[in-house]
């Protein structure tokens, strides 16, 4: 009888460490919490914004700048008259959480998101915070909204699904000849499927075929360019998702292997080795969605703001890939386009 | 507050996961990476069953039941494949991808206007209490729907748990720890020590898939990359876990487990409220979970040299 109290005993002081430590932990949490509701009624009327990505990109790093040379240009600066707090949850979902249930406690006057797992998760924690979305290919589909002009109250946002129709246009005045395109796509990203339709959708229209292999991490990316490059495509036109963005380089080293020419809709691939990009501009996407945060800080309600594309589409072309891939972009599409990287670039202008 | 209720709320649903990572790496000492697949199979499953009309409880019974076939299949390719431990469960693991993408048919599900059983739990404090009562608790005010969410959930976890470990003390329940402990001597025994194999890592992988069930209702939509460093959270709430409480025996470990994982959250939480740079946040996790190993540690150690010099 006394082994077995003693026994107790032991469980319940060993079990009261852990519950001391959680308390401990939560009264931190608490009273940390408590200093910052008073500093929040003291704090001088300055706007707080928040900008939180789901992944480091630089997709997300253009965002981020642009909303907040958008503020600037607008003559509002960071630090004098607004503040912006920025969080990045690496990928991590539980982080997310965190990071957003941080942000319900802030109550800043404007949240800005980029990626689609951090604007989920916010339209389901989040309804009385102004919440502006960058960088987001398919808002309706991830739950914001039915349409582009009845979305939920609070929520409002720059959509950035690339032009696929600008594309196929391109495509046919470069190579004319193209019948067939492909492109790689992932089948665990949302974004990537979406824009893989979309894309197929587009390129019918103009009289393309599109084959789409899919690829499910970096280390496949070869084969699977391989793999697309033996389907007989004209040229390979990829589309914009997380995973063949971060390891495009194997994509442009496969298909320079086998001569069969790139398209892309990431300004970045041009510079890289690409013939040509339609490019979303991320960075004018900040911009716009800082726009629409002035909006809302003058007294719009973020339910009259319809969810708009972004404003502004580069074309950018790479004339030296096009010379290795033996394509001759003709002068007009040259003169109209807003970027061209390569030798050639002061000879033909 | 909301905070608070945040974090420990995110703290039990974790604990579902911790608790089945207890049962494979603990009791049964076998490194078992299905956990990452199971998870985010977990979300798959009650994503895909909620949005074509399920009740989202017995769904979420479906997910549970889902993980342990997936955490069978680990453990059968192990006991009777005689496939290598690790392999085994990144194999299960590579494919569980493939079959969650199926499941899902698109790899991101929104929940956000469907029945799920957090909305049940919030539709039932709103009912007994009124939609925006809100308790006052020492100056603070908390909205009572998010209470009740975190004390229901934390009335299910106690439950399951107690389940759990008495299970664990039935006769099935104790040959399969024994054959963490001894497989030889088990075996020995007459118990037919692959079988308990298969069902400890199936009821391991069904708490986990548990776990991504709850995770993919509370936050709204299921990914199929959510399951992505989940192993890691749950290993690191364990250990923590186990240096709180000590790993004497099967009860003490689970409590230990759970308080892991709830007290993980909250230090995460705390470092996030703190304005922490985000790159860093990883980082500081890894130096959290270094500190509350190392320092009860250190503690006993200082005991041990003072009772010598005594």
């Amino acid at each position: 009888m006394n082994d077995r109290k003693r026994l107790l005993l032991f469980v319940a002081k060993r079990l009261m460490l852990g519950v001391l430590l959680i308390a401990l932990a939560g009264s931190v949490l608490l009273i940390s919490d408590r200093r910052r509701e008073l500093n929040q009624q003291w704090r001088e009327k300055r706007a707080t914004f928040y900008f939180i990505g789901y992944t480091d990109n630089p997709m997300t790093e253009d965002c981020l700048n642009g909303v907040i040379d958008g503020l600037n240009d607008a003559g509002w600066n960071r630090g004098r008259e607004f503040d912006i707090v920025i969080h990045n949850a690496q990928g991590d979902m539980t982080a997310l959480n965190g990071m957003i249930d941080n942000v319900v406690q802030e109550k800043p006057d404007i949240l800005f998101t980029s990626a689609t797992p951090t604007l989920q998760t916010v339209l389901k924690k989040i309804s009385g915070i102004p919440v502006i979305f960058t960088n987001s290919a398919d808002p309706i589909a991830a739950g914001a909204g039915k349409s582009f002009e009845s979305h939920l109250s609070n929520v409002t946002g720059i959509c950035t699904m690339s032009d696929f129709e600008g594309m196929v246009s391109l495509m046919k005045e470069i190579m004319p000849k193209a019948r067939r395109i492909g492109t790689l796509f992932v089948p665990g990203e949302i974004n990537s499927c979406i824009y893989k339709d979309q894309f197929e959708i587009a390129a019918e229209k103009g009289g393309l075929t599109l084959t789409a292999v899919p690829v499910n991490s970096s280390s496949e990316i070869s084969v699977a360019t391989q793999t697309l490059c033996s389907k007989e495509v004209d040229a390979i036109c990829q589309v914009a998702d997380n995973l063949t963005s971060a390891s495009i380089a194997g994509i442009i080293q496969q298909a320079r292997a086998e001569k069969v020419p790139l398209f892309a809709f990431l300004s970045e691939t041009v510079k890289q080795g690409a013939v040509g990009a339609v490019a979303r501009d991320y960075y004018q996407a900040g911009k716009d969605s800082a726009e629409m945060a002035l909006r809302i800080m003058r007294g719009r309600r973020a339910a009259d703001i319809p969810i708009r594309y972004v404003s502004r589409t580069k074309i950018i072309l790479n004339t030296d890939a096009a010379e290795f891939f033996g394509i001759k972009i003709p002068p007009d599409v040259l003169r109209r386009a807003d970027e061209v990287t390569g030798r050639q670039e002061g000879r033909i202008r | 507050m909301t905070l608070l209720i945040g974090a420990l709320v995110m703290g039990v649903i974790l604990s579902f996961l911790a608790l089945g990572i207890f049962v494979s790496f603990r009791l049964f000492n076998y490194p078992d990476l299905t956990a990452e697949g199971s998870f985010a199979l977990g979300g798959a499953v009650i994503a895909a069953l909620i949005i074509s009309g399920f009740e989202p409880l017995t769904a979420t019974l479906l997910a549970f039941i889902c993980g342990c076939i997936a955490g069978a299949c680990t453990g059968f390719l192990r006991s009777y494949l005689k496939v290598q431990e690790l392999l085994s469960g990144i194999l299960v693991m590579t494919s569980l991808y493939s079959i969650n993408l199926t499941i899902m048919g698109r790899s991101n599900i929104p929940l956000l206007s469907d029945t799920t059983v957090i909305t049940i739990l919030e539709r039932i404090s709103d009912r007994m209490l009124g939609v925006s009562a809100k308790a006052v608790l020492l100056g603070w005010s908390i909205p009572c729907r998010n209470l009740a969410v975190f004390l229901i959930l934390l009335a299910v976890l106690a439950v399951f748990s107690l389940a759990l470990y008495l299970f664990f003390r039935t006769n099935i329940g104790t040959a399969m720890r024994a054959v963490g402990n001894n497989a030889q001597m088990v075996r020995a025994l007459g118990v037919n020590t692959n079988l308990m194999v298969v069902l400890g890592i199936g009821l391991a992988n069904g708490c986990i898939a548990l776990s991504g069930a709850l995770m993919a209702q509370y936050q709204g939509f299921a990914d199929v990359q959510m399951g992505i460093g989940m192993l890691v959270w749950g290993i690191a709430s364990l250990i923590i876990g186990d240096s709180l409480i000590g790993i004497r025996s099967t009860g003490l470990t689970m409590a230990g487990a759970i308080m892991g994982s709830v007290l993980f959250r909250l230090l995460v939480s705390i470092a996030l409220q703190w304005g922490m740079n985000p790159n860093h946040l990883k980082l500081v996790s890894a130096v959290l979970v270094l500190l509350i190993i190392v320092f009860p540690m250190m503690v006993q150690k200082k005991r041990k040299k003072k009772g010598a010099e005594a």
